[in-house]
């Protein structure tokens, strides 16, 4: 990866029609951001697309994770820590539920569970994100990101900025505010894919009435912290900061297609949502599900999903008043 | 896993705010545990049992929701296909018990008519931090035409008890009276009186299929 070093350049705007893929970022790593606008910029896109499905390793994780967000350019110096300061001692309507969350984010890992250590620093990550962005505040789910950062970046300023931008720009917006607009119109397109794509197994848990939001929602809202084991987890997150949240849908949809078989011996919807809870806790073979989401690349793509959930969006504000 | 041997499908909901032990209860009540690692229920979650009421076996699918103020659109749209609802609150938490209105409303508002409700106040085992009275409780329950019932899900008590009376009210409305020839009374669920219904496989929820969340039950 350092023999990809060079110096930043402007930075593409996020996802760009025309750098389908490629993330804002400015650079002092690996140099995406003019990655893909030149001939040599493609090849070595390519390159660093290719070593990223084979997974960033845990040294550079973080950096790379930074750089592909726009991290750079984003965080303010200082800011974390006046954020807290200024806000200390006062309430927001988020701070009772950080405060019941922390203590039930990964439980039963060592950094976070019980008193462990992670608890305050995941605290006030997220208390500072609660005034950061007030619109957005805390969601659930929220807890299971920061905490991930947390697990991959030490510094606390920089897992907050690192939450920031995923939540308010690798993320579509409305993603996490009131109603979670966007996130329900995403469940309408991802089984929109499903149907077009896995048509098989559509057809099958139709027939059984399965309500495939019921298991999928949480996986989008978490961005998989919520069901995968850590390892493949941040393997999914690798291609998430490289490549943006349409890794979310070629992910869910590698997923059901990795269990086709089991999928179809199911026999009711029942056996479906445990089926899904059951695979995706033991799913550890995450070379297998990076490159079945990376096989779907030519059919999964951004400016599709876009229009797509638009039409959903409109369609829910309809349905539910708003 | 999948297992056909059972005579009727009941499906149930768990509301209520957060934190007041929703996801404990169903734990203690599906797989007999408890753990204080508890994790949050990000959007639905369910669980099964089968139980044994009346010599009939009956499968119950739970469903457990996230109780933060912003997933309630996504929460309610279970509302629909809930044939018994489980309205939650904590003793030992004063707002969670005020909610317990906002919660009723929300049930007249999105569940079925008639839909089969208790009031469950859980933690009730930790009497030093109570300050919600069984007398204030059940005098909420009388006000709202349901039955109240204390438990703890650390300690086990009343758990069981709970998820079989709302079961056994489920049971009494759309399956017994059903078997007797009329769809359940009140009741809004289109396949509750369906000729099947005496037969024993019954799918009580068979035409939910416009419901987003309505249609799990089709075993």
């Amino acid at each position: 990866m350092q023999t990809l070093r060079r110096k930043p350049r402007k930075a593409l705007p996020l996802q760009d029609e025309a750098a389908e893929g490629l993330l804002d970022a400015t650079l002092t790593l690996v140099g995406i951001a003019q990655m893909g606008t030149t001939k040599t910029g493609k090849e070595d896109w390519r390159h660093f697309l290719k070593l990223c499905i084979s997974g960033i390793p845990l040294s550079y994780r973080s950096q790379v994770w930074s750089e592909c967000s726009g991290v750079n350019e984003m965080a303010e110096p200082g800011r974390y820590e006046e954020l807290l300061s200024e806000h200390n001692g006062e309430q927001n309507q988020c701070l009772t539920q950080i405060d019941l969350d922390v203590h039930r984010t990964m439980p039963t890992n060592v950094f976070f569970g019980g008193d462990g250590p992670g608890v305050p620093k995941l605290r006030r990550v997220l208390v500072a994100f609660s005034w950061y962005d007030v619109e957005i505040g805390y969601c659930q789910a929220m807890n299971n990101i920061a905490a991930t950062l947390l697990l991959t970046e030490p510094s606390e300023s920089k897992s907050f900025w690192l939450l920031v931008c995923l939540i308010e720009k690798i993320m579509p917006r409305d993603y996490y505010t009131s109603h979670l607009l966007t996130s329900q119109a995403d469940q309408r397109v991802l089984i929109e894919y499903t149907g077009e794509l896995l048509p098989k197994i559509w057809a099958h848990i139709e027939g059984l009435g399965v309500d495939l939001p019921a298991v999928t929602f949480a996986w989008f809202l978490s961005l998989y912290t919520d069901c995968l084991p850590v390892e493949v987890l941040f393997r999914v997150w690798d291609l998430l900061f490289v490549e943006g949240m349409v890794t979310l849908f070629r992910v869910a949809l590698a997923i059901l297609e990795l269990h086709e078989e089991a999928i179809l011996e199911t026999q009711s919807a029942a056996a479906f949502y445990s089926l899904m809870h059951r695979t995706t806790g033991q799913l550890f073979h995450a070379d297998k599900l990076v490159q079945a989401a990376s096989t779907l690349r030519d059919r999964v793509k951004h400016t599709d999903i876009t229009s797509r959930r638009t039409y959903h969006i409109d369609a829910l504000r309809q349905e539910l008043g708003l | 896993m999948p297992n056909p041997h059972y005579d009727f499908l009941i499906k149930l909901l768990l509301i209520g705010d957060s934190g007041v032990g929703k996801s404990c209860l169903l734990l203690r009540f599906c797989d007999d545990q408890w753990t204080p690692s508890f994790i949050t229920t990000i959007g639905i979650d369910f669980k099964i049992r089968t139980i044994e009421l009346d010599g009939k076996r009956i499968k119950l699918q739970i469903w457990d929701t996230a109780g933060q103020e912003r997933f309630r659109t996504i929460t309610t749209a279970y509302y629909r296909g809930a044939m018994g609802i489980l309205l939650t609150f904590d003793v030992t938490d004063e707002r969670s018990f005020s909610n317990i209105r906002t919660w009723h409303s929300n049930i007249e508002q999105h569940a079925s008519e008639g839909v089969s409700k208790i009031l469950v106040g859980n933690k009730c085992d930790w009497d030093e931090k109570r300050v919600i009275t069984e007398a204030q409780a059940q005098e909420l329950a009388s006000e709202l035409g349901i039955k109240y019932i204390e438990t703890s899900a650390k300690a086990n008590t009343n758990v069981e008890e709970a998820f079989f009376s709302l079961a056994r009210d489920v049971k009494a409305r759309l399956i017994d009276s059903a078997q007797g020839g009329a769809a359940a009374s009140g009741s809004s669920l289109p396949g509750a009186g369906g000729a099947e219904a005496g037969k024993g496989s019954v799918n009580i929820n068979a035409a939910r299929n416009q419901s987003p969340a309505g249609n799990c039950c089709s075993s």
